[in-house]
């Protein structure tokens, strides 16, 4: 059945890999790969890549008594380690600290520590039961001649080689009871190490996809005023964390729209103009101005990766080969 | 001797035949295996590793006013804030719980057996294939242009890295002041470095006016616009909005267009494919792994009796 419809339906929801034959008159035969296939045990990977970043964190968290005056037992508070944003430096690291940088022969040292790599057995180990599943399902498929449910195969090796590792490692306890990051804002105050949440959570929403798309519809049909929208794409729009602007999670609860009345001050009838819509661009600095020879201060909340300004802009132009690029009316009045 | 004088190839020998002949039937399909393999794997791969955020077990960088004012105060001095790209980046994700674990199959499994009828009783499957089309458009959309910008952000990143290690220093950039400013050199004289190009490529000597065109590449490549939308009765958003975004767009618009009107070749399929799995395996999480085996488990029997029992 799932077979027929798969065939059937020309939607992207399915891998497809031409085979390579010789014969060019008939149509290609082709294999399909499922996507269900492909993101159902990846989420059980990607989880298992996240417990790796948590327990790398956990483990370089330290513990320190703090003697609070009058009071015997000395509470312990966890020395949270400092979170180095990995992701985004993974070029820089990539000449700095992997194996390129090791090939050009000078001497490396890490100056601020090992910044994006941490320890990845769980992520590894599921991505070789991962494999094993599919050269399985692929040899079985060659041998019986018949399509198989690549699930059968690959659930076994991705649970298998996951929970082994953990009982290998003896993580099995720090295992079950991790606690994927959900936003923490929402969480209020979640257990120090990544424990079971406190029961503020069940009071502010419910847990737990299709619950909450079930509490969207029906939201969204007592005509609050919430943002949100047909499964919101998440690249695109994002909520916007301004200070002065009100503030909006991306799945908008019926409390959003309270709070954002809230911030127009209720009795506060004589406000003149009210902002109805408004479309802003905004480029980072130095396109605007780059003639600018002040360091401007920057006001605005947004944080642009060129915001920094030359103040002796002039006094570079010794040195510095930009000047060539300025047109050649332009002259900066040395400070 | 008296050996045995048969002439019959031994067991060894004919498992070895064996084994020998059926890679020699295997080998011209080496590649199409490598292909699907690494095209299953690569969005697994990616779209964990672009998931991951800042853990529970880590600290929570101070947002307070106190150390906005602190980072203003900072000095040129200081590396400039590589934080544009991290804020944007941050992933959503949709935690699935244990009552979804349940819910999955039975909504997969329904939806399949309906549209399975569904086919059958209409004969002709191409209405339907337009509708699920048009509802996939934009999502495919969306999908693609995440994957390809994310993909250039990685060439670009690569080509014009913010920090880099050469000669035993570690290399920052002053993206104001166009050059590489070394750092923990104990002296006064700190090193600098007029090319964007990372590592020995920085070494190189180039004519000035190539530095830059370099420089100007680069600031092309990676500034952002930012873009407000508020709406009174909608709501509020905001976006970055730079050149890799818009090629992405611009792949992803004329890839729908093309898919939905003109063919659909496989490389289309898989292209959105991908996107789709790298987009889902970012905000779609088993928020504990007993919820994800439970899931797991359940569609493993659903998977089985769908295709063998049906």
């Amino acid at each position: 059945m799932m077979v027929a419809v798969a065939q059937s339906l020309d939607i992207p929801i399915k891998l497809v890999f031409p085979r390579p034959h010789d014969d060019t008159t008939k149509p290609r035969s082709e294999a399909m790969l499922g996507l269900g296939d492909v993101v159902l045990p990846g989420i059980m990977i990607g989880l298992a890549l996240r417990f790796d970043h948590y327990m790398y964190y956990l483990r370089k968290q330290k513990r320190s008594l703090s003697e609070s005056e009058g009071q015997d037992n000395g509470e312990s508070q966890v020395i949270k380690a400092p979170y180095k944003k990995s992701a985004s430096s993974w070029a820089s690291h990539f000449w700095s600290y992997s194996w390129i940088g090791y090939l050009i022969p000078f001497f490396t040292y890490a100056t601020q520590g090992d910044l994006s790599s941490f320890p990845k057995p769980y992520f590894r180990a599921s991505l070789i039961g991962y494999v094993s599943g599919l050269i399985t399902t692929i040899v079985v498929m060659v041998v019986y001649k018949h399509a198989q449910p690549a699930l059968l195969y690959l659930v076994p090796g991705v649970l298998t080689t996951i929970w082994a590792t953990a009982l290998l490692r003896g993580e099995i306890k720090e295992m079950w009871n991790f606690q994927d990051g959900i936003e923490e804002d929402a969480l209020g105050s979640p257990g120090v190490d990544g424990g079971p949440p406190d029961s503020k959570i069940d009071e502010k929403r419910p847990t737990g996809f299709f619950s909450r798309a079930l509490q969207k519809a029906t939201s969204a049909q007592d005509g609050a005023k919430t943002l949100e929208g047909p499964d919101p794409p998440t690249g695109a729009i994002a909520a916007a964390k301004d200070g002065d602007d009100t503030s909006s999670e991306k799945e908008g609860s019926p409390s959003e729209s309270s709070k954002r009345s809230k911030n127009k001050p209720p009795g506060h009838s004589s406000r003149p103009l009210r902002e109805i819509f408004s479309l802003s661009i905004e480029a980072p600095a130095q396109l605007s101005r780059p003639f600018s020879k002040h360091r401007r201060n920057d006001s605005q909340p947004d944080r642009d990766d060129m915001k920094q300004k030359d103040t002796a802009k002039a006094g570079q132009r010794n040195d510095c080969g930009i000047g060539d690029g300025e047109p050649a009316g332009k002259r900066v009045r040395v400070n | 001797m008296a050996a045995s004088n048969s002439t019959e190839p031994g067991n060894v020998s004919t498992l070895a035949g064996k084994i020998a002949y059926n890679f020699f039937v295997l080998q011209p399909l080496l590649p199409f295996y490598t292909h699907l393999i690494s095209s299953a794997l690569f969005p697994i791969y990616a779209g964990a590793h672009a998931s991951l955020s800042r853990p529970s077990s880590a600290e929570k960088p101070e947002k307070t006013r106190e150390s906005k004012k602190r980072s203003k105060e900072k000095t040129e001095e200081d590396s400039e804030s590589d934080d544009l790209e991290d804020d944007e980046d941050a992933p959503q994700m949709e935690g699935l719980s244990p009552s979804d674990a349940l819910w999955f199959p039975l909504a997969a499994g329904s939806s399949l057996v309906g549209l399975y009828f569904l086919i059958k009783w209409l004969g002709d499957a191409s209405v339907l294939n337009k509708i699920l089309n048009a509802y996939f458009a934009l999502f495919s959309v969306f999908a693609v242009t995440r994957i390809i910008s994310d993909a250039l952000r990685v060439v670009i990143d690569i080509t014009f890295p913010r920090f880099y290690v050469d000669a035993g220093l570690l290399w920052r950039v002053r993206t104001s002041k166009r050059k590489f400013k070394a750092e923990g050199v104990l002296n006064d004289e700190v090193p600098e470095r007029r090319s964007p190009l990372p590592s020995v490529f920085g070494r190189v000597p180039l004519p000035v006016p190539f530095l830059n065109l370099l420089w100007a590449l680069r600031e092309i490549l990676t500034s952002k616009l930012k873009i407000k939308i508020y709406a009174r009765t909608i709501g509020n958003g905001a976006t970055y909005v730079g050149l890799r975004g818009l090629v992405g767009l611009i792949v992803g618009i004329s890839a729908v267009l093309y898919f939905n009107f003109v063919q659909k070749p496989w490389y289309l399929t898989n292209l959105m494919g991908i996107g789709f799995a790298y987009e889902a395996l970012q905000f779609l999480s088993p928020s504990t792994f007993a919820t994800g085996t439970l899931v797991l488990g359940a569609l493993f029997f659903y998977d089985i009796y769908f295709v063998f029992c049906t």
